[in-house]
């Protein structure tokens, strides 16, 4: 107590002065000029395709169209043809070249000696369903060994589509790299894959 | 002899009184004198007097065009963005994509993005870049999807001599300190200039195989890439404590006084 009356004007008056001070320093805090603006924006990336193919076989030739029916997206398509041991084939002008200059091969083989035909345009989408864009044909040659039997054979097609991509000069390319597996679809409590957004 | 030191005491603190109290009388008289002398100067010339009140502003430009600004006028902040009247931020990307055209991954998109001090006085100006992805959920409302980097979405950064990039940024926010002062008027070098969306979004897809039909479905399909921009501006006064104080960083270290 006695500590209190002898020094208790010095606390206050220090108190005062410390109070001051330090409501001087957040007044010029506050003096300095600011401001600001905001902007956002966002685009919704559509990746879904849907193909077709449509193939008719007419004086031992195949005759093969792929048709894109997604009504957003535009894609590339590719086609692989397999078949028997005993039989080959070929295109009609060559067996090698295709005759239709829409389709190409690169001329790369898989393990089994198959090949990917390319067509070359883009594939766009189509927003009338029943008018699906659609390739040119492409025609190929069965070549069927003598003593076989032409009405009992296989020859089978696969195709494949990829979403439009530009390469680092702005030309429209395909990515044939996609991983074609199934992926696991993972959801968190909120319903998304991952945090909540702020608004 | 403790009497007496008492009253030697008591007659030392009345002399320290005495020479205040006349100090500061003189003091007082020589204040008066002062603005004697100002009151006699003052009407003897004749004076043209333009005042000008400090009023910072700063705005975000979009491919030379305003998005948004916000300018201290009149005791006022007058707010304005390319949003409409109620609105305080302001809209990128709108024109980016020509009507019908579909967003093409990989392509480089037009997107030139820089300030403008749009206020009466210099200042510094830094930029704060948020990339990120969302998704609408079941129930409509759109979540951040995490697993989806922020550096597919390629905004290109140019002018990276005046744009001093934070050392300490994250893959989500970059943020840009604008190398000198902005003068009142001017604009600075662009901090983007095109934006592109990376092929890796379509790097994972399933197939299935209906008949004749095949569905390829993405594991991103419907993802939606947001790129939000905020732009600070300080004064250039005590720029250093003013830098701290509204930013938090040390400009003087960053390089950008």
């Amino acid at each position: 107590m006695k500590y209190i009356e002898k020094y208790g004007k010095v606390i206050a008056m220090s108190a005062a002065a410390l109070g001051m001070t330090a409501a001087l320093t957040i007044e010029s805090s506050l003096a300095y000029f600011t401001t600001y603006v905001s902007a956002g924006g966002s685009q919704v990336v559509n990746l879904g395709a849907q193909t077709t193919i449509h193939e008719d076989v007419s004086n031992m030739t195949k005759h093969i169209q792929v048709a894109n029916i997604s009504q957003i997206n535009d894609c590339f398509v590719r086609v692989k043809v397999f078949y028997g041991g005993d039989l080959s084939i070929g295109y009609p002008d060559s067996p090698d070249t295709p005759s239709n200059p829409d389709w190409y091969l690169d001329g790369t083989t898989d393990e089994n000696g198959f090949r990917y035909v390319y067509y070359r345009p883009i594939l766009p989408a189509s927003p009338d369903p029943d008018r699906p864009s659609l390739t040119t044909p492409l025609d190929v040659k069965i070549d069927v060994p003598d003593g076989f039997d032409r009405d009992n054979f296989n020859v089978v097609v696969i195709q494949e589509c990829t979403p439009v991509v530009y390469d680092e000069s702005g030309n429209a390319t395909a990515d044939w790299t996609t991983v074609y597996s199934g992926y696991e679809e993972f959801e968190n409590p909120s319903g998304g894959r991952g945090e909540e957004a702020d608004d | 002899m403790d009497k007496r030191r008492r009253a030697s005491r008591r007659g030392n603190g009345r002399n320290v009184t005495y020479v205040l109290l006349a100090l500061a009388v003189l003091m007082l008289l020589g204040s008066t004198i002062g603005s004697t002398r100002a009151a006699l100067t003052y009407y003897s010339e004749n004076y043209t007097a333009e005042i000008t009140v400090s009023q910072i502003g700063v705005s975000l430009l979009e491919n030379g065009d305003v998005v948004s600004s916000r300018d201290y006028d009149n005791d006022d902040w007058k707010i304005s963005t390319n949003q409409g009247k109620d609105a305080v931020s302001g809209a990128l990307l709108k024109n980016m994509l020509k009507k019908d055209e579909k967003l093409a991954l990989n392509k480089s998109y037009h997107e030139e993005l820089s300030v403008r001090n749009s206020g009466t006085i210099d200042e510094y100006v830094r930029v704060r870049i948020y990339r990120y992805w969302t998704e609408k959920n079941s129930s409509g409302k759109d979540v951040k999807i995490t697993t989806l980097s922020p550096e597919l979405i390629d905004l290109n950064l140019v002018n990276e001599n005046k744009w001093v990039k934070n050392p300490n940024d994250s893959a989500e926010c970059t943020e840009l300190y604008y190398k000198g002062i902005l003068p009142s008027g001017s604009e600075t070098e662009l901090f983007a200039d095109g934006i592109r969306i990376d092929g890796q979004v379509a790097s994972e897809a399933a197939v299935e195989t209906k008949g004749n039909t095949i569905t390829t479905t993405y594991k991103y399909d419907g993802v939606e890439f947001h790129v939000d921009v905020e732009v600070d501006a300080v004064q250039t006064h005590n720029a250093q404590d003013a830098i701290k104080s509204a930013w938090g960083v040390d400009a003087a270290s960053l390089g950008i006084l």
